[in-house]
């Protein structure tokens, strides 16, 4: 156990090494010209001009003097600063975008979860009946259509249509100072990024539940005159937990994608309106910046899956497995 | 038109009068940073020579919808078009009418006999934000820094700075001198850029420095909050040197979306915003909310692509421009909200008026040796008269535009492909291609069409700076009289041969001036309007004189 975490903490650094690389020669081969994105897209500028703003930029090295100049000042902590954003350090950006990010995803995922295995336990439990056809039918209706589209809606019917909910934004753009942060406002973008990320937990509880339920076991309680619910909720489900905690891990980076798109669209301040901004605005630093972040991310996540599975899962910790 | 004549003869007079004696100012003594003060403090009493009559304290506050949020609020890496954010203030600013005035020199600067050295004085007792004084110091630090190319500024470009200044010398703690390489016409124009203070600034790395973010200014809107992807929060400035301001809080919020700014507006959440002719419609008529259109000299321009050997003959080129209904345009694509453009936008010479004549068009393509074929194009030596313009594949007017000039010149038997792309694949293909360009500025002409038109221009190979390689040494020399000669007649004539030139030439067929417009609610008053250039963001045609905007209550 101690060993698998070191193993996979000592891959670590080596695995974001090769993100950074990867990355890095993306954007270099790429057709995008950060140039004329920072001195805007059809500005007639001249040759001499582009050159030294190059320069100022520290565009005008080889590449490969780029790469290992970065790379070293990331090592040292430094990451740089955004050409985007009038200079800024990429940390500090970083820092403003982490805190409403972490709250969407945080109430999204705390919905998903809770949600994916209340509604996919009941499914396999009354498998076939009128709500398990309903709940498949909703699962595979929000895998089929697009985050960005989901949320659209959810903005027109919610927000423009019936006006039950403010569609853009964190805080009140008038309130004071230091705003607190609106929590009618998180409610649209929330609900879209969980509907859009809740189909995979649903329909996965629904499944392994529906195999636990073949199981000897569950007939022998079946015997006993339990009732069917009880049966399901106590027997069925914590079992059904182990693989599902892992998913989580291993969904993380469909998560944090679906968030470029839901934030875009409700102008939530997060890493995911950040990320949008940073791409078309081709700033190499900032990208680089929130690529290493989601991978150490993605990267922690598989790795909190696998002590997870191993601390649930009585056979695998005792290596039977 | 004749206003710019009128007021460079007034300059002149200034010039040549010599400004009135000068008393000498007295220098301000330095004095301990105040802290910025906050609004709940009593109003200071104003100096009692204060012409400006007694005007109600600052009141009110309305949140402002962007459509993107900007970049850098540093006056060195701003869009020169975009206006300066109110928190600073150039030496010079423009009235309504364009028509350049102080701001924050004395009197209107002074140029020596040779046209080689600028002279500004600086108006007495300006402070910034935070208390300390303006000197001439601050102008020196601040056009050094636009001229250093280590200072990632594309206005150091824009200004020909490299070319035109030799130096910028403190003579006094008030006076400042411009020692230029070359005479320069339009210098004065480009001493709008906001003045920097020297002591938050010196000694720092100015593309990253912090102060690209917390602006400290001496102008009329002092920054109180960025938070980022969210909002910019200004409020008035109790000691603005230019008298009260109107508005006590500007919330500047980014709305990317037409539609979400449209909803916004009618929610109440949002007092102004910039929306497209067929949302601006639907607020005609509703009298909690007034419609704004601002004129402009933002141009779209299809430049013809340079190495399309159908389009080679120049004679064509004035065809296909003759046959497109411009008013059409402006019509039907933008609803009304636009003006037929003919040429580049230059006060005082205006381009000749092409009529709509698809006959002549035709007439001068047979004259050129095209005739109609079995398919009905025109075709020469068994070519078809056909080439592709490409517009940026977002933007809807100039998709619009370039399938008008497709249907419109399929009248006179050509064909043209459109194409929407990217800017990467635009300026790849740009010459094999031609594209529906934006441009233009109502301020000086010399500040953009040089680059855009002159031959020096066409052997760099940057896509976008005379994109369309003309090599004329007539339009050369038009282009050198209008950028190195102070006296505005000869100037003028010289603007009108350009335009006469640029017509000839026929690679730039320019279509229409657009006219944006913005909705306000009803409750803000006392908007006035400037012509505008092609503005990203924040607009100075509507903002200009954002401080002088008042609540009604």
């Amino acid at each position: 156990m101690i060993a698998l975490i070191l193993r996979r903490l000592l891959v670590l650094p080596l695995v974001l090494a090769g993100v950074a690389v990867t990355t890095f020669l993306i954007a270099a081969v790429s057709p995008f010209d950060p140039i004329a994105a920072y001195v805007g897209n059809e500005t007639p500028i001249s040759r001499q001009t582009r050159e030294e703003i190059a320069r100022a930029w520290g565009l005008d090295k080889p590449l490969a003097a780029q790469m290992l100049g970065w790379l070293g000042r990331v090592v040292q902590g430094d990451l740089g600063y955004s050409r985007l954003q009038g200079g800024k350090p990429v940390a500090q950006i970083i820092r403003e975008r982490i805190g409403p990010s972490a709250l969407l995803v945080g109430s999204a995922l705390g919905l998903v979860l809770v949600g994916g295995l209340v509604v996919g336990t009941l499914a396999a439990a009354y498998r076939d009946s009128w709500f398990d056809w309903l709940v498949r039918a909703v699962c595979h209706f929000s895998i089929a259509s697009p985050s960005f589209w989901i949320a659209l809606l959810f903005l027109l019917v919610f927000s423009v249509q019936l006006g039950w909910l403010p569609g853009a934004g964190i805080a009140d753009p008038r309130a004071a100072e230091g705003g607190r942060i609106d929590l009618r406002r998180l409610v649209l973008p929330m609900l879209s990024l969980a509907f859009t990320q809740q189909a995979w937990f649903t329909m996965f509880v629904r499944n392994t539940v529906l195999d636990l339920l073949r199981e000897d076991y569950i007939r022998f309680a079946q015997a006993h005159g339990k009732s069917w619910l009880a049966i399901v909720f106590r027997h069925a489900l914590p079992n059904a937990l182990i693989p599902f905690v892992t998913l989580i891990g291993v969904h993380l980076s469909e998560i944090l994608g679906g968030t470029v798109l839901v934030e875009s669209i409700f102008a939530w301040p997060g890493l995911g309106t950040l990320t949008r901004d940073a791409a078309l605005g081709v700033d190499i630093p900032l990208l680089m910046a929130i690529t290493l972040g989601a991978s150490f991310l993605v990267v922690m996540g598989n790795l909190l899956a696998d002590v997870a599975y191993r601390v649930l899962d009585p056979r695998v910790r005792e290596g039977r497995l | 038109m004749r206003r710019t004549a009128i007021i460079v003869l007034v300059t002149l007079l200034w010039v040549l009068v010599g400004c009135a004696p000068q008393r000498a100012a007295p220098t301000p003594t330095p004095q301990p940073p105040r802290p910025a003060a906050p609004v709940a403090q009593p109003p200071q009493t104003p100096p009692a020579a204060t012409p400006t009559p007694a005007r109600p304290a600052p009141s009110g506050e309305i949140v402002i919808a962007l459509t993107d949020e900007p970049q850098n609020l540093n006056p060195i890496f701003m869009d020169f078009y975009a206006g300066n954010w109110k928190s600073f203030n150039g030496l010079v600013k423009y009235d309504q009418n364009l028509q350049l005035v102080p701001d924050l020199a004395a009197q209107m600067p002074e140029i020596s006999a040779d046209g080689r050295t600028v002279t500004v004085r600086l108006k007495p007792g300006v402070r910034f934000h935070d208390g300390h004084p303006l000197t001439a110091e601050d102008v020196v630090f601040t056009w050094r820094a636009l001229a250093d190319p280590k200072v990632a500024s594309t206005l150091r470009d824009r200004f020909d700075l490299a070319n035109v200044l030799e130096d910028v010398q403190a003579v006094d703690s008030v006076t400042v001198r411009f020692h230029l390489k070359r005479p320069d016409a339009a210098f004065l124009h480009k001493l709008y850029v906001g003045i920097v203070p020297k002591h938050l600034l010196e000694g720092q790395d100015l593309n990253t420095a912090a102060f690209n973010r917390q602006p400290v200014g001496t102008g009329p809107y002092v920054f109180k909050e960025w938070r980022a992807g969210e909002r910019i929060v200004m409020e008035a400035n109790p000691d603005y040197h230019g008298g009260p301001v109107g508005i006590a809080r500007l919330i500047f919020v980014f709305i990317n979306d037409e539609n979400a700014r449209a909803a916004q507006l009618l929610a109440g959440t949002v007092d102004v915003a910039g929306l497209p002719p067929r949302l601006a419609a639907t607020f005609q008529n509703n009298p909690r909310f007034r419609v704004y259109r601002i004129p402009s000299a933002d141009a779209r321009v299809a430049v013809l692509p340079y190495d399309e050997p159908n389009l080679k003959d120049p004679r064509v080129r004035r065809a296909l421009s003759m046959a497109v209904n411009r008013q059409a345009i402006v019509d039907g694509v933008l609803l009304g909200a636009g003006e037929p453009a003919y040429g580049p936008f230059i006060a005082g010479a205006p381009p000749p008026v092409i009529p709509y004549d698809p006959e002549g068009a035709k007439r001068l393509l047979q004259e050129a040796g095209w005739t109609p074929g079995p398919d009905g194009f025109m075709q020469k030596d068994g070519r078809r008269l056909t080439f592709t313009l490409m517009h940026p594949a977002h933007d809807s007017v100039r998709r619009d535009i370039a399938l008008a000039i497709r249907s419109d010149l399929q009248r006179i038997g050509v064909d043209v492909q459109v194409e929407g792309l990217g800017w990467t694949a635009i300026r790849e293909r740009f010459g094999k291609a031609g594209n529906v360009f934006g441009w233009g500025q109502p301020y000086d002409p010399d500040l953009e069409i040089y680059r855009l038109f002159h031959s020096i221009y066409a052997y760099d190979d940057a896509p976008f700076t005379n994109p369309a390689r003309i090599i004329n040494p007539e339009i050369d020399r038009a282009l050198d009289e209008g950028r190195r000669e102070y006296d505005q007649r000869r100037r003028l004539e010289a603007y009108s041969r350009l335009q006469r030139l640029i017509q000839e030439d026929g690679h730039w067929l320019f279509t229409v001036y657009l006219t944006p417009i913005v909705v306000t609610t009803s409750k803000i008053t006392n908007v006035q309007i400037q012509r505008e250039g092609h503005a990203h963001g924040f607009s100075r045609g509507m903002s200009w004189n954002l401080e002088s905007w008042r609540i009604e209550r």
